[in-house]
């Protein structure tokens, strides 16, 4: 197994400009954390694991999923370290590996169908017209599905997947 | 060079441009000690007690202050600062402003009826604004020398002083005075500045009144100090039961570029919570840190006597949020304590900021009139820090204390000795041959 700074370098030139290696354990952006205030996810925990070179173990972990990308770490971050940037790295190779929480499967989906994150449900839209709000504005998901499709999305989403 | 013994200007009036100038002067040396402010002795005259040893640092220093003000040998310009620095053949020409104080400095006899009938309060800049002067004063009741000044941004021309001071001293005409000195040699001194926390948006100093630096605090706990030596905290006037101190606030940080360590905060919030358990029995101290680095003479045993014998408790981690109860104004403090992985809100009735030391103003102009360089936060340059740490790349010009760097008091002390030796080795050197 690849430890130390040498394996963070190969993780982190990949896709971006967070610098794990910098962490020096203050806790700042865990005691910050919304997340980690109602969950186990913390951020200091993450880059020390990742400063030990436990890759495989952060990729297969479920706690990269919990940040919920609000980038308070990252303005409180005494060192520049930018954490949420690092989860969002931890996740797009945990993708790459098939590793996706169905969750984020369904929502992938969506986007292709819909051009939407969410899908809108039935009883909402009845419930707009209850209140005699104008109907939502109609979304064309043919340009964000061409763009999705040219860089492989749909075929990302499906990677891993249990039939 | 010439017949007549050679001069050294020292700039700057704190510990170390004292120390400096007691040692350059005791040589037989004349010396010029230029300091901006009214009176000489800088932070560490504001400080209440000094550590490892708790010794009263104004009982340590004010004497020093006065054998400088007395030596036969030392010419003391106060309020007064350098804007010129020519190099000659035989040192340096030195252009000195000494800005009017509007009272004769020969004259006034410090009797201090002036400030008693001058109708003017202004936040005191020696008490960190807890406490007021009057807009003729001295900074301190030790200040040396003990000559009252004029601040005329808050002067109103009531003429009160002139009209009850029985020495005649008040003149409201005094012009800046521009002196040229001839020296051989001159040592920089020129100290810090504490950095200013309401960069630090996530702790409210400034906005939240229990939220305190370090400084403030040493003089709220002073005997001498705007509280009269009662710890109550600035909202309300009551007694805290629960102080927290939160350390690297602007050191170790490189959002505000000062990825530097202070030096001194540990120490220095390790004293100040052992004097606020002196004080206050009942007081619970907290402090949060992320490394306890007492790294000197003694430090360490202080810093276990204060967890053991005096009770404070040591969290490891870094506050990321202080939240204000606006009714109260107690303070919520969130915290992980990363030896347990535990995230803690934590109420207190005060917080005290341990604010790291920064270069002060002017230091830019200062290394450009001198020709001295500083590095990338604004601190002097050593011509090597191993071989010659005293010593600058410009030759005749000398360096001492904080202005190189954050440091405490004995270094200080130490650094202005060394400085002073290697000034007049210089002079000494020049003139013999």
């Amino acid at each position: 197994m690849e430890t130390g700074t040498r394996a963070v370098d190969k993780l982190t030139k990949l896709l971006s400009k967070s610098r794990p290696e910098h962490c020096y354990q203050c806790g700042k952006c865990t005691s910050g954390c919304p997340a980690a205030l109602h969950t186990e996810f913390r951020p200091r925990d993450i880059l020390i694991m990742a400063q030990l070179g436990m890759t495989e173990e952060l990729l297969k972990s479920k706690l990269i999923w919990m940040c919920i990308t609000c980038f308070t770490c990252l303005d409180v971050c005494p060192r520049d370290v930018e954490p949420t940037e690092f989860m969002i790295t931890l996740r797009n190779l945990a993708a790459l590996r098939g590793i996706i929480p169905t969750v984020y499967r369904g929502e992938g989906s969506a986007i292709l169908e819909t051009g939407l994150a969410f899908r809108i449900p039935e009883s909402r839209v009845k419930m707009r017209e209850r209140y005699g709000l104008p109907p939502l504005p109609r979304v064309d998901a043919e340009p964000v599905r061409r763009l999705l499709k040219s860089v492989d999305f749909d075929k990302l989403i499906q990677r891993g997947e249990k039939k | 060079m010439g017949e007549e013994q050679p001069a050294i200007l020292v700039i700057g009036g704190g510990i170390a441009g004292i120390q400096a100038a007691l040692d350059v002067a005791s040589q037989g040396f004349t010396v010029y000690l230029v300091e901006r402010k009214p009176s000489i002795g800088g932070h560490m005259a504001m400080l209440d007690k000094t550590f490892p040893t708790l010794d009263c640092s104004q009982c340590i220093l004010t004497p020093k202050m006065v054998d400088v003000a007395r030596h036969p040998n030392v010419r003391l310009l106060t309020y007064s600062e350098v804007k010129d620095v020519k190099r000659e053949e035989n040192g340096f020409l030195v252009k000195v402003l000494k800005k009017p104080r509007y009272v004769k400095e020969d004259v006034c006899t410090g009797c201090g009826i002036c400030a008693m009938h001058c109708p003017v309060e202004v936040p005191s800049e020696f008490n960190m604004g807890l406490g007021i002067r009057k807009a003729i004063y001295v900074p301190f009741p030790q200040a040396v020398p003990l000559k009252y000044t004029i601040d005329r941004d808050h002067c109103i021309r009531c003429r009160l002083c002139q009209n009850v001071c029985a020495a005649g001293a008040i003149d409201f005409d005094q012009q800046p005075e521009e002196l040229e000195l001839k020296v051989g040699a001159i040592i920089v001194a020129t100290g810090f500045e504490t950095f200013d926390a309401r960069k630090i948006g996530e702790y409210g100093y400034g906005r939240y009144p229990n939220v305190v630096t370090g400084l403030e605090l040493e003089r709220i706990v002073s005997a001498a100090g705007p509280m009269g030596g009662h710890i109550i905290r600035p909202s309300d006037g009551k007694i805290p039961r629960r102080v927290a101190f939160i350390q690297c606030v602007g050191s170790r940080d490189k959002r505000f570029g000062n990825p530097y360590c202070s030096r001194v905060c540990c120490m220095y919030a390790i004293k100040n919570a052992i004097l606020l358990k002196e004080h206050l029995h009942e007081v619970d101290v907290t402090i949060f840190y992320m490394d306890i680095r007492t790294y000197g003479k003694g430090f360490e045993e202080f810093y276990r006597r204060a967890e053991e014998e005096f009770g404070i408790k040591f969290v490891r981690g870094r506050v990321s949020e202080i939240e204000e109860d606006p009714e109260t104004k107690n303070l919520r403090v969130i915290i992980e304590n990363t030896e347990t992985g535990e995230i803690l809100q934590e109420e207190f009735d005060m917080v005290v900021l341990s604010v790291g030391l920064v270069p002060p103003k002017g230091v830019k102009e200062l290394s450009k009139i001198l020709g001295v360089p500083v590095d990338e936060y604004g601190f002097f340059v050593e011509k090597d820090i191993m071989t010659s740490p005293m010593e600058t790349k410009a030759e005749g010009i000398f360096l001492a204390g904080t202005a190189l760097g954050p440091k405490d008091i004995p270094d200080s002390v130490a650094e202005a000795s060394a400085a002073a030796m290697r000034a007049v080795n210089y002079v000494v050197r020049r003139w013999k041959s």
